[in-house]
């Protein structure tokens, strides 16, 4: 019995000190506040070149910079590199900041660069080579100047600098043996500075006061704590009890229980469609298909109003998105004289696919989808897949022909080069089901036109055409924009960013 | 006899009776289509409840369908996948238990191995492995399960016939010349009968509730058909707004089950002379 209550003691003893140590870590700081977010699963790594998931890439965000970087409203700004322009058609020369420290103190040099793009070059070595395929080489000058050269003029450059996987980190760690040191314990010159990592419990941040970005601001943020829980109901119920300030993946219906902050997303729902044969392979049935469908009602009631109705194959934030292209409206009988004109009027069959978990409601978003087309004479056969399923359909160009599949793509580049031209170029996941990416059809021609344009007004010109004869063609099935749902605390204030990142430099924390 | 036909007997019947009939007679007595709804009206509670309305006594889906004209239609899918693997689990595993008890030797031997290998894998994993290959369907349903239930069969036949084959009238029916054939299907299969009827039922819940598990987990019947799995699946997501959603196929899931169970007990107690005796001691 004595025994038993020692040993209570003790625990009692240890439990005590490890509250007081947590409670004297904030206390000793005293300066800006500790937040802690939560999301639905943890960081893959920390290697920036080793993930481009949307979840992992915003730890990524926090403690890495990029040469150029967008700002919240998708605005693109000076990061690491200060200045940049065309030395000729094929070569960029890059300024960098100087000054800049690593987290472990050391100098952010144009030898750091090299050798993290060098890396990025080299297919097979990362997951995002393909964002940096335009590259040739990449060419010191001095300690704060590099070249970009590239294989054909490519306008994109000084996007390409801020996409995922463009983050620095020390050159020396850009070997097979330092990235997996990297992959554990992170260094960068971001607003954050990585302090531990427990898997799946938590990863935790502190300010990096020497950060350039600050603008002589004392961060408002002093410590991140990181911890996912996978559970939706969880996360709420953690919201509401205070246990953390941020959330991610709010479902929409459960919005009104807790505070958000939302904003349209880059992000686009919809469904690839292998269009290669009768009766898809007539551009009147594919139209009757979106008149057919009551996309507003759908978002109304399925998604409590967020989303944005959408045609043309580009989110409004991407270069190249055409404002005067409107969203079929929906008219059942519309759609039953145009499949009676294409010669169905007995009606047509399709079958659409979706891996569970694409997107919130996405079983119930096709169930009502088929729904609706029943009205109009289009019968429906509806495969719900595994993810890892899905995504061998998708990479393997699998859908069969009449078959639609549930997508929700975001352009790498916020550009149509980096959405329509990813998809359906000849070899994008869309490129093998509509006659329309194959060389010699418009579409295609225009595409690969702006790609090596350089005149930002005649690559407006081409995406307007090419975004028109998407809206007229329909090579998939156009659904609308995503909304973000962040849940917060009441004391947190931040402007969403519609590209899906959390920047704990850029949020505010009010005092208790 | 009277008193084995009692209530023991009478109320799982009358349950199981009931689920039978709202299957068989769901496209007439439904009140409306259960896969069209209206998106409007989703999430309407029961008629009881403020907000409920005639049209929908037991409230609408999470896509406004109709949930008492779901479960009528589920009841139809979900009981008739329950029974056709049970029968295909049966015969399967009954036939391979009857020869392998019967003839001995290297069949017997494969076979038992084969059962502990199987009884070694979990069931759920061996499910989601053939329908990631075979691509999901009522007929690869229907096949996974009667794999997940022919062991149960064989096993048990294959003991009975193992003992059967030393009585004494299957040595007598072999010394006045009956062949191998017509001892397994005249003298043997008689005798082992009552058992497998027994079981069946045993696992026509047991199935049941297998089918909802496939189906809560995205593996079994494909949407728009309602089943009572993938009803519960999707409801559980909105338990806290619309309980109506989930407790409704949940509800009939357990009642089936229930009266299935308890109809096999009874079924058992009426068959087996080893509970009779006990009893009557």
């Amino acid at each position: 019995m004595r025994n038993v209550r020692l040993i209570v003691l003790a625990v009692v003893v240890v439990f005590v000190a490890m509250v007081a140590t947590d409670v004297s870590g904030p206390a000793a700081q005293s300066r800006g506040a500790t937040i802690t977010i939560s999301q639905p699963a943890d960081a893959t790594t920390m290697d920036p070149g080793r993930s481009t998931q949307v979840l992992t890439v915003n730890y990524f965000a926090n403690v890495y910079d990029t040469l150029t970087r967008w700002d919240a409203s998708l605005k693109l700004q000076p990061g690491l590199a200060v200045a940049w322009k065309n030395v000729n058609e094929t070569t960029w020369e890059v300024t960098l900041r100087s000054g800049v420290k690593f987290h472990d103190g050391s100098p952010l040099t144009a030898e750091d660069v090299k050798a993290v793009y060098d890396r990025n070059l080299v297919p097979g070595k990362t997951v995002v080579q393909a964002g940096f395929a335009t590259i040739e080489a990449v060419q010191v000058v001095n300690p704060t100047t590099i070249r970009l050269v590239t294989k054909k003029p490519d306008p994109l450059i000084p996007v390409r600098m801020a996409q995922m996987g463009g983050y620095i980190y020390p050159g020396r760690l850009a070997t097979d043996e330092g990235v997996k040191e990297l992959a554990r314990k992170p260094i960068g010159t971001g607003a954050y500075r990585f302090v531990s990592w427990t898997k799946d419990d938590q990863l935790v941040m502190d300010a990096n006061r020497e950060w350039w970005g600050w603008g002589g601001k004392a961060p408002a943020v002093e410590r991140v704590s990181w911890k996912p829980i996978p559970d939706d109901f969880a996360r709420l119920s953690a919201l509401q009890r205070g246990e953390v300030d941020v959330i991610t993946n709010v479902p929409p219906d459960e919005m009104k229980i807790v505070r958000t902050l939302t904003t349209p997303a880059t992000r686009i729902a919809n469904f690839l469609m292998n269009s290669t044969q009768p009766p898809l392979s007539d551009k009147r049935v594919r139209q009757a298909l979106h008149y057919a469908m009551d996309v507003p009602s759908i978002v109304k009631n399925l998604y409590a109003g967020q989303g944005k109705p959408m045609s043309g194959g580009l989110a409004d934030s991407d270069f190249g998105y055409n404002p005067d292209l409107k969203p079929y409206p929906y008219d059942p009988a519309r759609a039953k004289r145009l499949l009676a004109e294409a010669g169905y009027a007995g009606g047509i069959d399709v079958t659409l696919y979706a891996g569970s978990g694409t997107m919130v409601n996405d079983k119930q978003l096709l169930e009502a989808i088929a729904d609706m087309w029943s009205q109009a004479g289009i019968r429906t056969k509806i495969t719900m897949m595994e993810m890892a399923q899905r995504q061998k359909m998708n990479n393997e160009r699998a859908v069969p022909p009449n078959g639609l599949m549930l997508g929700n793509p975001q352009s790498t580049l916020l550009d149509a080069d980096g959405s329509l031209w990813r998809l359906f170029h000849p070899n994008g996941f869309s490129g093998k089901y509509w006659v329309g990416s194959q060389p010699g059809h418009r579409f295609h021609d225009l595409m690969e036109g702006a790609r090596y344009t350089l005149d930002q007004k005649k690559r407006k010109e081409l995406y307007t055409e090419a975004t028109r004869l998407i809206h007229e063609e329909k090579p998939w099935l156009e659904l609308f924009q995503e909304v973000i749902i962040y849940g917060v605390s009441k004391r947190m204030s931040f402007k969403p960013r519609p590209d899906y990142r959390l920047i704990v430099a850029e949020m505010t924390v009010s005092p208790r | 006899m009277s008193r084995r036909l009692g209530w023991p007997l009478l109320l799982p019947a009358a349950l199981v009776l009931a689920a039978v009939l709202a299957a068989i007679l769901a496209p007439w007595i439904s009140p409306a289509s259960p896969t069209t709804g209206e998106l409007g009206a989703r999430l309407k509670p029961p008629v009881w409840q403020a907000g409920g309305s005639v049209q929908r006594l037991l409230g609408s889906d999470l896509l406004g369908r109709d949930v008492l004209s779901r479960l009528l239609w589920g009841a139809r899918i979900s009981l008739s996948i329950a029974l056709a693997a049970t029968i295909l689990g049966a015969v399967v595993g009954s036939t391979v238990g009857l020869v392998a008890g019967y003839y001995r030797g290297l069949a017997d031997g494969a076979l038992t191995k084969l059962i502990d290998v199987q009884l070694g894998f979990p069931f759920v994993l061996l499910a989601i492995s053939v329908i990631a290959v075979a691509g999901p369907g009522i007929g690869v349903l229907v096949v996974v399960l009667a794999v997940g239930s022919w062991v149960g069969h064989a096993r048990i036949v294959r003991g009975l016939a193992l003992s059967l084959r030393e009585r004494d009238y299957v040595h007598a029916a072999r010394a006045v010349g009956a062949g191998n054939a017509r001892i397994l299907l005249r003298h043997l299969l008689p005798e082992v009968l009552s058992v497998i009827l027994i079981l069946a039922t045993f696992d026509v819940g047991r199935i049941i509730i297998l089918e909802s598990t496939l189906s809560f987990l995205g593996l079994g019947v494909q949407p728009p058909t309602p089943s009572w799995g993938s009803d519960l699946r999707d409801a559980a997501i909105y338990i806290r707004r619309a309980w109506w959603t989930a407790a409704f196929p949940g509800l009939a899931i357990m009642v089936v089950v229930l009266g299935v169970n308890l109809l096999g007990d009874a079924l058992r107690d009426a068959f087996d002379p080893r509970t009779v005796a006990s009893r009557s001691s």
